[in-house]
């Protein structure tokens, strides 16, 4: 900052100027009048005395005219003392004073007098040797055209008086009145030259900012056209400034909205996440949950509820007593090298949880929380499938093998025996190829290309041969086997093929898990346009709680009695899908240990 | 002669599968039973002693291993020979298996019936006085 050093300000510096040069033209004005005033009063007393001069010659002449020139002298003496002259005297032709004011005699020289002005026959001499500068009017006197002398007057000469004094006594009002109306001017000239300092001052200031630095600029005291101007100059750059400054805070005002809607997008997003999003701080205490988090800690959709409380214990609480100590290792170890953790809360529910670090200067951690029980019990079941095919395929394996070895191996088996073994590889080969054929039907199942293809099927036949299928598994416990068919059968459009492995897999299921000696019935019913067969049992049953699973893929009963029999768990849910693409329904009715009915509805238009 | 033959005790829900691996122990001279699960197959072990046990792994209500040392508290069966057939893994290591249940040989399935047969006149042999 450049250091503000005092000025006078230009208002005096305006007034003194003004004042010096106003005092000083009134001087010169002032000497002026006083000198022509002088003048005007010398040349007014000389042609006063002039005139008075004439009247006296002219009187002297008369007086001389008439005889009395006794007379004259009283005459010079009356006019001498009314006219203020020093002296009044008659010169002779000789050069000596005939007559007299006073007591002047003598012979007067006059070397060196010059005339300085001439009014006619009167002249006016200064006379050199009178000390105090006297004015001598002379003019010549005659009477009857004989020269008389010369009439002579000494004045005082009005010249060289002292006379300034009367112009300067004229002159005091007019210049007290000129003086009045410079100090008015100067008043006036400071009011107008008010603002000016104000400015000046502020403009020297912005001179001095550098290039970039915003202006900022006052209004003046408004007296005069300058100042109301300069105040709009002022006005117009405050309201641009400030105008620029709305737009710029309307630019950020829109910025700061764009943000905050992005903001609100994320966080749209993370509180919809179907995955569980958690945020906690360095203390593990939750600071952001979203509605999954709530919903899987919590069962409660509102995650506010969730905000400061420590997200562990949370999980712990949902955590069996053997994966609560999994957890509590895992959340004491680091958190960039612990991998996922399963956390298993019962047999029907098992979290995946996730956690990372916050890149943030507060630290923390971000959670990931999953409810994978589907994948789980997806996962279960399927690796029960696999021990499941893998047994069904070894031990038709092993069996053949086994047999296939012991024939080739030895040859003193008798005929009967080697019978025998052939058919039991014949009997673990047809198994094999059935259960390979229920699991391409699976696998097309799977990518949802079950087709059926739907012919005009004779009802009644297609019953009669389900039936011999079905027979000899009954046979073979020795199960009462009965068939309920209705007098007349209409004609269906159906995969015949699809429907009768059905059938035949819902008797087998029956004989499988009856005891022996108990009975399985098929019934078959025709309503206006429903299909209605079903498959009755006195066997095992399906407790309750499994019958809903029933016909889910690779599902099988916990009850010892059927993990006793062979089955892959695709039966049922292979038979539902035929069913559904028939545009029917498969449906199941049962009590444990008394027997189940399964039926199976085909529309029929 | 039928007094000095061999008992030898098949175990396997698998009934062909028991079937041939008792024809296969009756080829080399052993007096064969076959036992559809564990609980028949202690039933027997029971009522007569036997002088080897060949048993599958994998069957209903009682797994081989769990019917080995059932066995192997029965009066009688303290060094019996033991020989196990098995679909899958095994509950728990080979070693550990021989070692507290003193089980000599486990095949896999499939398996050859004429070298099950062999391992276990093998085992009779060396465990005869």
């Amino acid at each position: 900052m450049r250091s503000s050093r005092w000025k006078p300000s230009s208002r005096r510096r305006i007034v003194a100027w003004h004042l010096m040069f106003s005092l000083t033209a009134l001087l010169l004005l002032g000497a002026e009048t006083v000198g022509r005033a002088d003048r005007l009063h010398a040349r007014r007393s000389s042609e006063a005395y002039v005139a008075r001069f004439g009247r006296l010659a002219a009187a002297v002449e008369m007086a001389y005219v008439r005889g009395a020139s006794a007379a004259v002298g009283d005459l010079l003496r009356v006019e001498a003392a009314a006219a203020g002259a020093a002296y009044c005297g008659i010169v002779d032709g000789s050069g000596r004073y005939a007559r007299h004011s006073g007591e002047g005699e003598g012979t007067l020289a006059d070397a060196g007098n010059e005339v300085v002005q001439r009014w006619g026959a009167i002249a006016a001499v200064r006379l050199l040797g009178s000390g105090q500068g006297l004015l001598e009017f002379r003019t010549p006197l005659s009477a009857a055209d004989a020269s008389l002398g010369e009439l002579r007057m000494g004045v005082p000469n009005p010249l060289a008086d002292a006379t300034w004094l009367h112009g300067a006594e004229r002159l005091s009002v007019a210049y007290l009145m000129a003086l009045g109306l410079l100090a008015i001017g100067a008043v006036l000239v400071g009011r107008q030259a008010e603002g000016l300092g104000a400015i000046e001052e502020q403009l020297r200031r912005t001179a001095g900012l550098p290039q970039e630095a915003p202006v900022a600029l006052e209004p003046v005291r408004a007296c005069h056209a300058l100042s109301v101007g300069w105040n709009r100059v002022v006005d117009a750059l405050t309201h641009r400034t400030r105008q620029a400054g709305r737009a710029l805070d309307l630019q950020e005002h829109l910025d700061q909205t764009a943000a905050t809607q992005q903001q609100m997008q994320y966080e749209a997003i993370l509180r919809n996440l179907a995955e569980g999003v958690a945020v906690t701080d360095v203390g593990g205490r939750v600071q952001f949950a979203n509605a999954a988090v709530a919903a899987l800690l919590d069962d409660e959709p509102d995650p506010t509820s969730l905000l400061g409380a420590a997200l562990t214990e949370q999980l712990e609480k949902e955590a069996s007593p053997e994966s609560r100590v999994s957890l509590r290792k895992w959340v004491a170890a680091d958190a960039a090298s612990a991998g996922p953790l399963q956390v298993e809360c019962d047999a029907e529910r098992t979290y995946h949880v996730e956690r990372s670090s916050l890149d943030t200067p507060d630290g923390g951690y971000v959670w990931l929380l999953r409810d994978v029980s589907q994948q789980r019990l997806a996962q279960q079941s399927r690796d029960q499938f696999i021990d499941t095919a893998t047994h069904e395929l070894r031990t038709p394996l092993a069996n053949i093998k086994a047999y296939a070895e012991m024939l080739a191996s030895a040859d003193d088996i008798d005929l009967e025996h080697q019978k025998e073994f052939c058919n039991v590889i014949n009997a673990e080969v047809t198994r094999l190829a059935r259960f390979v054929d229920d699991l391409l039907s699976i696998s097309s199942l799977e990518v949802g290309t079950l087709t059926i293809d739907a012919r005009p099927v004779e009802l009644g036949r297609l019953f009669d041969e389900v039936a011999a299928k079905a027979r000899p598994l009954m046979e073979q416990k020795s199960l009462a086997f009965s068939t309920t068919l209705p007098p007349k059968l209409p004609e269906a459009k159906i995969d015949k093929d699809k429907i009768a492995a059905v059938l035949v897999n819902l008797l087998g299921n029956a004989a499988k898990y009856t005891p022996a000696t108990g009975r399985v019935a098929l019934r078959v019913s025709a309503e206006e346009k429903r299909l209605r067969i079903a498959v009755e049992d006195s066997g095992v049953g399906v407790a309750a709680e499994e019958l809903p699973k029933l016909f889910d893929k690779f599902f099988r009963s916990s009850d010892p009695r059927v993990q006793a029999e062979t089955g892959t768990g695709l039966g049922l849910s292979l038979a539902r899908e035929v069913v559904r693409v028939h545009g029917g329904e498969i449906r199941v009715e049962s009590v444990l240990n008394e027997g189940s009915t399964f039926i199976v509805e085909l529309p029929l238009a | 002669m039928a007094e000095s033959r061999m008992q030898a005790l098949v175990v396997d829900d698998n009934l062909a599968l028991a079937r041939v691996t008792q024809f296969a122990l009756q080829r080399i001279g052993c007096e064969a039973t076959t036992a559809g699960n564990g609980r028949i197959a202690l039933d027997l072990a029971r009522a007569r002693q036997f002088d080897v046990v060949v048993t599958d792994q994998q069957m209903p209500e009682m797994t081989g291993v769990e019917l080995c040392r059932n066995l192997r508290n029965l009066p009688g069966y303290g060094s019996t020979p033991l020989v196990m057939l098995t679909a899958k893994g095994l509950e728990m290591e080979l070693s550990t298996l021989q070692e507290e249940l003193g089980i000599r040989r486990v095949f896999p399935k499939p398996f050859s019936p004429s070298e099950v047969a062999a391992a276990v006149q093998d085992a009779l042999t060396t465990a005869a006085p």
